[in-house]
């Protein structure tokens, strides 16, 4: 016993007390005890975190939605908290179309690039790509409007939407440039479009990573073509977890603030083009939060708009992650 | 042999939109550093970083922005701090006496779920909380609801570093004796590597948040003094300035911004060698 | 028919020497049997031969495998089409992720080997190693829900279907229940009159059973090669008799 207490590990871990009985000291015993509930009880902190802030902000709503039913709030379409008009619609809508504006941009090269990083490159390579990509997702959402505003509000108005008004925007309304500062969805969503694109490359390269070493083998032994193996693969058993990197991607850019409400130019009106102006839901809490004390339901409308996002955030998230953490679980299995 | 030259065709094709992606990717990564930096630097002066605004700063007189550099550090010290007391008991619980799959797993779902949760969520929440308690716009305030922004990136980091010690080391701990606290002592120890990762990570996203912090922490040009006093932060400040009408303003945006992304990089940097550095003497 | 032959092959994994200069020429329509203690580089020599250690990194290959006189390692060669001529029964049957009947299908329809008529090809493979009495009601069902002995006989159509002229299997029986192993193995040795087979086993009384020619590897070297009746009743090397006395390995 003396000889296996003086081992390297139990020095260099500092477990063992001076003098053990056959069972721990009354002192001991109880830090064990105490440890056990403290961390049990930060476990109960955290669960009651996450109820507390969807009941803090549904406790919040209730003033507005005690007045106004769903439907109205919802599809109504006009914004007049002074007289009482509280149309979610247009901001929804704004979230809506910016969020898939990014989605149309980046889903495919997010994609590709996924795929490319787990299927073809050296493990080296990723070694050394992994850093970068951290990178990406750590530059902060206000950099990242800054440079929406510096580079890609002047790219759509000087570039992109002339050209769309000489040619797609003459017959094809969603493309006609209805606005010319630059300013609006495509710009947003672009911005968005870069902000989610490392988030859904990391979530495909895990899952693709994650298929049998048999599959690829097989498949290749059989005569495929790389592109036919990474096909085959994605078809058969990384579908649902290329869903789930799209779906994390959307509720990611769903939330976003900052860098939208920078370039997406908040006007409170249903889109009809890419190049309009928008508000999205979370450019509505942010702006308003100063002014919303003297107007009654003002303060709770804000609140309604958080819990909608809260909602539709959660209710994507959780299913995603449920999906890879099945999917990678089955094939580590 | 025409279908074997179209395979090859499609293989190439593909493989090469493959790449173009990547490239594209890192172009634009390029390209925002590069307009930050060139901007940033063209506005950049000592002046800025070592003085809190002046009267008129708004209107482009002189001063600098210390106070929302030293501000943010507070804040996301503050947060990191407060959200370490919360998120190494909670990871610890769930790799000692978390016995049941089911705590484990729905603790980690719940961590997961508020990563989702977007950042402006957590400053409504925060604000609902501050009239709540009666508390103003303040440092403490935005200490608090940052810290439930980092919370689960300190948590699930973490999490995922002990989940990499050796199961043996449990086996040898426990038969020799020692009870569960002290084995948690052991894990921990074993996870320092990991832990100053995480908390660079969530220390790095704490200075970046500013949706969380726009009701919570307030803005002022004074440098930060009181827990219980509103204080200014970066990200906050770059769009403040940004707002303005007058170019020398929006300038100062461009400055603020690229001292804001120069720390991130200097943090995120920190991490990657924090984790190759320390490791060397972890156990696996 | 296709010669295939092996000149000076070396392989390294990292700085492992786990190939050492293997020459030999591989008799064509004949079963070569590739025996050896665990870890001698049997299995690494058979997908040296199919170019499946391209994908990984760490191995470097030296030496020529001369398919019809055209070395396989040639940069001009394409790795996909190598792949073709030589199939692979590995030594876990993997179905892979979709129906019976795509499985066998899968390799046909990429080569457009069907002639439009995929259906008759599925059959007739499965036919060939006794499958299609058994599945031809559930074509559509998934291949994992087979038996793993039904399995490795669908893995050895999917892999015909294809229509290889060298066929590699990597202990084939190995991980299969006794009755569906003899199975397996006179599949392999009633299809040798359409294909070279090189099989890697670790069973020395299995290749006494199948084997016409026999390589038998120590530690990444090529200690005797011969028709398997020489060998396996006079050895030449004392450490083959060794081996085969199982005084060794």
């Amino acid at each position: 016993m003396e000889a296996i207490r003086d081992t390297t590990l139990v020095r260099r871990t500092g477990v063992l007390p001076r003098r053990s009985g056959r069972r721990p000291s009354l002192r001991r015993a109880t830090l064990d005890w105490a440890a056990h509930r403290f961390s049990a009880s930060t476990a109960v902190v955290v669960a009651v975190l996450v109820i507390g802030i969807g009941a803090a902000l549904l406790a919040r709503s209730r003033p507005l939605l005690d007045v106004y039913s769903l439907r109205e709030l919802l599809l109504g379409q006009v914004w007049l908290p002074s007289q009482g008009l509280f149309g979610f619609a247009p901001f929804i809508a704004g979230s809506l179309v910016v969020t898939a504006v990014a989605m149309a941009i980046s889903v495919v090269p997010a994609i590709l690039s996924g795929i490319y990083l787990a299927e073809y490159v050296t493990a080296r390579t990723r070694t050394a790509l992994k850093p970068v990509i951290d990178l990406l997702v750590g530059i902060p959402s206000v950099v990242y409007g800054l440079w929406g505003v510096l580079f890609i509000v002047p790219l759509v108005r000087d570039h992109l939407g002339p050209w769309a008004d000489r040619t797609l925007g003459q017959s094809i309304p969603v493309f006609s440039r209805s606005n010319p500062s630059g300013y609006g969805l495509l710009a947003a969503g672009f911005v968005l479009a870069v902000m989610v694109f490392p988030l859904i490359v990391a979530v495909t390269e895990e899952v693709m990573r994650s298929v049998h070493r048999e599959m690829r083998e097989t498949l290749l032994s059989l005569g495929a073509t790389r592109w036919e193996t990474t096909k085959t693969i994605v078809r058969h058993a990384g579908l649902p977890g290329i869903l789930a990197a799209i779906v994390l991607g959307f509720s990611r850019a769903f939330g976003e603030t900052l860098a939208v409400m920078m370039t997406v130019g908040n006007v409170a009106r249903m889109p009809r083009s890419i190049f309009d102006p928008a508000y999205p839901l979370p450019a509505l809490i942010a702006n308003n939060y100063g002014e919303m004390m003297s107007i009654p339901l003002y303060e709770s409308a804000l609140m309604s708009a958080a819990l909608l996002l809260l909602v539709v955030v959660v209710v994507f998230n959780a299913g995603a992650r449920l999906a890879v953490e099945r999917l990678v679980r089955k094939g580590a299995a | 042999m025409s279908r074997r030259r179209r395979r090859k065709a499609e293989e190439q094709f593909f493989t090469w939109l493959m790449r173009f992606s990547l490239l594209g990717a890192a172009c634009v990564l390029g390209l925002i550093l590069f307009t930050i930096f060139w901007r940033g630097l063209d506005a950049l002066s000592w002046e800025m970083i070592s003085q809190a605004p002046q009267g008129g700063f708004y209107l482009g007189k002189g001063g600098g922005i210390l106070n929302a550099i030293v501000g943010s550090l507070y804040l996301g010290a503050g947060a990191t701090l407060l959200a370490l007391c919360i998120a190494v008991p909670v990871v610890l619980y769930l790799h000692t006496y978390a016995a049941d799959p089911r705590i484990r797993s729905g603790v980690r779902l719940a961590l997961d779920i508020m990563w989702g949760i977007p950042s402006i969520v957590y400053g409504a929440f925060g604000f609902s909380l501050m009239v709540f308690l009666g508390l103003r716009a303040s440092l403490l305030a935005g200490i608090i609801t940052l810290a439930l922004v980092v919370l689960p990136i300190l948590a699930r980091t973490l999490d995922e570093v002990v989940e990499m010690t050796p199961r043996q080391l449990r086996e040898v701990t426990l038969a020799l004796g020692a009870t569960r606290f002290e084995w948690m002592g052991v894990l921990l120890r074993q996870s320092i590597p990991g832990l100053v990762t995480a908390i660079l990570l969530a220390f790095g996203r704490g200075i970046g948040d500013a949706a969380s912090v726009l009701f919570t922490a307030g803005y002022t040009d004074n440098m930060p003094q009181s827990l219980l006093r509103p204080v200014a932060s970066l990200p906050l400040a770059v769009f403040f300035q940004l707002s303005t009408p007058f170019p020398e303003v929006q300038a100062r945006a461009y400055a603020s911004a690229l001292v804001l992304t120069v720390l991130i990089l200097v943090i995120s940097l920190l991490a990657h060698l924090s984790m190759a550095r320390l490791g060397r003497h972890v156990i696996r | 028919m296709p010669s295939l032959s092996i000149h000076n092959l070396n392989v390294w994994y990292g700085a492992q020497h786990a190939i050492k200069d293997i020459s030999v020429d591989i008799p064509p329509r004949q079963i070569t049997a590739v025996i050896g203690p665990s870890g001698c580089g049997k299995s690494t020599l058979l997908k040296s031969l199919n170019r499946l250690l391209d994908l990984n990194e760490r191995v470097r290959v030296e030496g020529q495998v001369l398919l019809d006189g055209d070395n396989i390692y040639a940069v001009d060669q394409d790795a996909t089409e190598i792949r073709t001529r030589i199939g692979l029964l590995a030594q876990k049957p993997f179905p892979l992720p979709m129906s019976i009947f795509d499985n066998v299908a899968y390799g046909p329809r990429i080569h457009g080997l069907a002639n439009g008529n995929i259906q008759a090809v599925v059959q007739s493979q499965l036919e060939s190693v006794g499958l299609w009495e058994e599945v031809k009601d559930r074509l559509s069902a998934p291949a994992s829900g087979l038996s793993v002995g039904q399995q490795q006989r669908l893995c050895l159509a999917r892999t015909l279907a294809v229509q290889p002229e060298v066929l590699l299997c990597d202990e084939s029986t190995a991980s299969l229940d006794p009755i569906s192993a003899r199975g397996v193995e006179s599949l392999i040795r009633n299809i040798k009159t359409h294909y070279t087979v090189i099989m890697v086993t670790h069973d020395i009384d299995q290749a006494r059973r199948v084997a016409d020619y026999v390589l038998f590897m120590w530690l990444g070297e090529l200690i005797e090669h011969g028709p398997a009746q020489q060998f396996f009743t006079a050895p030449a090397q004392p450490l083959s008799q060794a081996y085969l006395a199982r005084e060794v390995g």
